[in-house]
């Protein structure tokens, strides 16, 4: 610079040659050529550039050109800015210095945006008038912008996870990005795609756009379109920038046809390498020819990893919503009881079913612990089941009650096993709960229904047993006996289908008569009139009433009226309400039949009807050996056993 | 003899209430009874009829049906209890029910033969005579 400065054409130069210059300059000239820090004199009332080499780069293209202009001459192109600083520096006397000053800056044919830390120091003369300032300083565009779009990555790093799990899905997700990334560097177009297999296409998953460009989202690109050496490198990994489309001597015509098709003069791919192979691609477009910088090339690829690995997140957190909603779902609609506990037994939740079962709300679950809804005599075996770390390692399965808020018991299986967490430690209890309720009532009445069947059979056994004594008490030969027990063994069986018909619960005496006396009618109706309202037995009553009317049969066929054609047997009932809580009143009576005599011996018939059958249903019986026929009547109260509706 | 061998005359004399309710095992409990020489008093065929026999006849022993159409004798055997009256229950099955209120109560199972009966109204029979 010494050199130039000395070669320099000083005598038609307004400062005349350095041999007059002023002391206060000459100083300041030495200083200037001798530091490395890039410096500069502006001399004179119009402030003519002198600068050392450290300097020489500053003003671009406009060096050499620069030395000994005046400042507003060379800084036109940003003279709103550094004039004022210059004038006030002159009118202050004092010292002016800015860091990152913004100065939009004309270099390599464009205006740019430039930024600069510098100093501007008054000089002064023996009379302290301000003849000078001193300029030092350096650019500082690079880091400004570095550290803005550091900013930017961290800013959009935030308001990505500033999204809620629940909306952090792949279109929020790319929304977000591109439109932050497309606003940052002042582009028209930004989108996202990914590769296909054979590297052959792209589809475009995304883009946000200016108004003006077109939307080209799902649209399906062959990147060999765009250029063959730029698809080899994208696949090597390696972005692909293009200032000018129209201008790359890379393009073939119909490249840049296509690229202009999309309304793109500006191209910057980067690439997102996954598993050796680009798997996806970040592209920046823009209406105009664009100047990209290493440090835009090195922003895009850093945004289309992260654009990746939100989208990777996005969808893992698709699929694990998806697997909580069919959780939720099979959890919320099962039949069986479900629920969470702690490792101390309270609940961490439960669903509908379960809540039915212990009757109580899902909501109130964390209000709850086992022991709350658990029958007190049950608390202990669920206790010691969960409390012995062997068992309780196992799946494992309890029978038990529990107890609802309105005292109500239900009995329930659980199936209850372990949660163990991700250190491997036990966290607490799953348990799936059926309503056995049911199930152990059945188990009860079927024991019931055993016991009582046990009773029954008993009963008729010894019922059968008295059966065979009495009939053997009134027959003279084993021949009798088998007629007689038989028959009434078959009033006894007769008697309790009608009783199976009801369920075992009673049987209408109408049809207890006409069962008991169907054998003695011998195809004739009208030998047997049976007429009466309704009036129910107990099965133990029926059987007695039963085998009162078979004797009484019995004995007409074979002394009475139904021991000759034209006999007639009449039964009749009335219910008699005069009485306190009514009376069943019977007749059995005999017509058309030869003259009955008394039995000379008392016989089971006699016996049962006129003692047994009073006894048991209470009242009275009173039985008649009339000359016109025989005449049986019952006066049977209501009770329990008779039964009127 | 041993205690356990007593002949069927080892009922001579006592006065046995019978409490049951069917006419036809009433008739037949009535005639093995009076088979071994007992004397029947009854039978009653309900509670009522049970209690009023207790409280105006002298009787040695009872035999009671637990289930008495509907009605349960516990209140019979409570009245006999009372009067320190020994007595067998007779019941169709194991009689759950008369093991949880007369746990050392004789029961004696439907159907059984007079021998049976007899055995079960021996020990009545012995403690009526120490009276």
């Amino acid at each position: 610079m010494a050199r130039r400065l000395r070669a320099f054409d000083w005598g038609a130069h307004p400062l005349g040659d350095p041999s007059g210059w002023p002391d206060e300059l000459k100083t300041m000239l030495v200083l200037c050529l001798q530091s490395s820090v890039p410096t500069a004199i502006y001399w004179g009332p119009e402030l003519r550039l002198i600068y050392n080499d450290a300097w020489a780069h500053i003003p671009a293209e406009r060096h050499p050109a620069a030395i000994g202009k005046p400042a507003a001459e060379v800084w036109s192109d940003i003279w709103d800015v550094v004039g004022p600083q210059f004038q006030s520096v002159l009118d202050t006397r004092r010292g002016f210095s800015t860091d990152d000053q913004m100065l939009r800056m004309a270099r390599s044919g464009r205006v740019e945006e430039t930024y600069w830390t510098y100093s501007f120091t008054p000089i002064a003369d023996r009379e302290m008038k301000i003849v000078g300032v001193l300029n030092q300083g350096h650019e500082t565009t690079e880091k400004v912008l570095a550290s803005r779009d550091q900013a930017f990555l961290l800013d959009l790093g935030d308001r990505l996870r500033a999204l809620g799990d629940g909306e952090f899905d792949a279109p929020a997700v790319l929304s977000l990005a591109l439109g932050a990334l497309g606003r940052h560097l002042g582009l028209a177009r930004v989108g996202y795609a990914t590769v296909d297999e054979a590297s052959d296409y792209c589809s475009v998953v995304a883009n946000w756009r200016e108004e003006s460009m077109s939307d080209i989202a799902a649209g399906r690109y062959r990147l060999a379109d765009f250029g063959e050496a730029a698809r080899d490198e994208i696949m090597a990994g390696r972005p692909a920038a293009s200032d000018d489309v129209a201008q790359d001597p890379a393009h073939s015509a119909e490249v840049k046809n296509n690229f202009l098709a999309l309304g793109v003069r500006a191209n910057l791919v980067a690439p997102v390498m996954r598993r050796g192979r680009a798997a996806a691609l970040l592209f920046l477009n823009d209406r105009q020819p664009r100047r990209w910088t290493p440090r835009q090339t090195d922003l895009a690829r850093d945004a289309a990893d992260r654009i990746w690995n939100a989208l990777e997140r996005a969808e893992s957190l698709a699929k694990v919503r998806a697997s909580e909603r069919r959780f939720a779902a099979i959890y919320d609609q099962a039949a069986v009881g479900l629920s969470e506990v702690d490792q101390d037994g309270r609940f961490i939740r439960f669903n509908e079913s379960m809540g039915r079962i212990i009757g109580r709300s899902p909501a109130d679950a964390r209000r709850l612990t086992i022991a709350d809804v658990t029958h007190p005599e049950d608390i202990a075996e669920s206790r010691a089941h969960i409390l012995d770390p062997v068992r309780s390692r196992q799946p494992f399965q309890i029978e038990k009650r529990y107890v609802r808020p309105d005292k109500s018991v239900v009995w329930a299986v659980t199936q209850v096993t372990q949660l163990i967490d991700e250190h491997d430690r036990p966290s607490g209890f799953f348990s799936v709960t059926t309503d056995i309720t049911e199930r152990k009532e059945e188990e009860r009445i079927r024991a019931w229904l055993l016991a009582e069947l046990n009773h029954r059979v008993k009963n008729n056994l010894s019922t059968v047993q008295a059966l065979a004594r009495q009939t053997r008490q009134s027959v003279d030969s084993l021949d009798e006996f088998e007629a007689a027990f038989n028959a009434r063994l078959m009033a006894l069986s007769r008697a309790h289908d009608l009783l199976m018909r009801e369920t075992w619960t009673s049987a209408g005496l109408g049809e207890l008569a006409a069962a008991t006396l169907a054998p003695f009618k011998l195809d004739d109706d009208a030998r047997i009139v049976i007429r009466g309202p309704e009036v129910r037995f107990s099965p133990t009553a029926a059987v007695t009433m039963t085998l009162a009317f078979h004797e009484l049969a019995t004995n007409s066929a074979k002394f009475g009226a139904l021991s000759m054609p034209g006999g007639r047997v009449t039964v009749e009932w009335l219910i008699d309400t005069s009485r306190n809580g009514g009376v069943v009143d019977l007749r059995w009576r005999e017509a058309g039949g030869p003259i009955v005599p008394p039995p000379s011996r008392r016989g089971f018939g006699l016996r049962l009807i006129e003692r047994g059958a009073p006894r048991e249903l209470g009242g009275d019986v009173r039985l008649d050996f009339e000359p016109d026929g025989v005449a049986c009547a019952f006066r049977l109260p209501l009770s329990q056993k008779i039964t009127a509706p | 003899m041993t205690e356990d061998q007593r002949s069927p005359d080892s009922l001579v004399g006592l006065k046995i209430l019978l409490v049951e309710d069917e006419a036809m095992i009433a008739m037949l409990v009535e005639d093995m009874l009076m088979d071994s020489g007992a004397t029947v008093v009854g039978p009653a065929g309900g509670v009522k009829a049970a209690l009023d026999a207790i409280s105006s006849q002298e009787i040695d022993g009872a035999l009671l049906d637990v289930n008495l159409g509907g009605e349960q004798s516990f209140e019979v055997a409570d009245a006999l209890a009372s009067r320190n009256i020994p007595f067998v229950f007779v019941t169709g099955y194991g009689g759950a029910g008369v093991r949880d209120r007369y746990p050392d109560a004789p029961t004696l199972q439907k159907p059984f033969v007079t021998s049976d009966l007899e055995r079960a109204l021996s020990g009545l029979a012995g403690a009526a005579r120490d009276r």
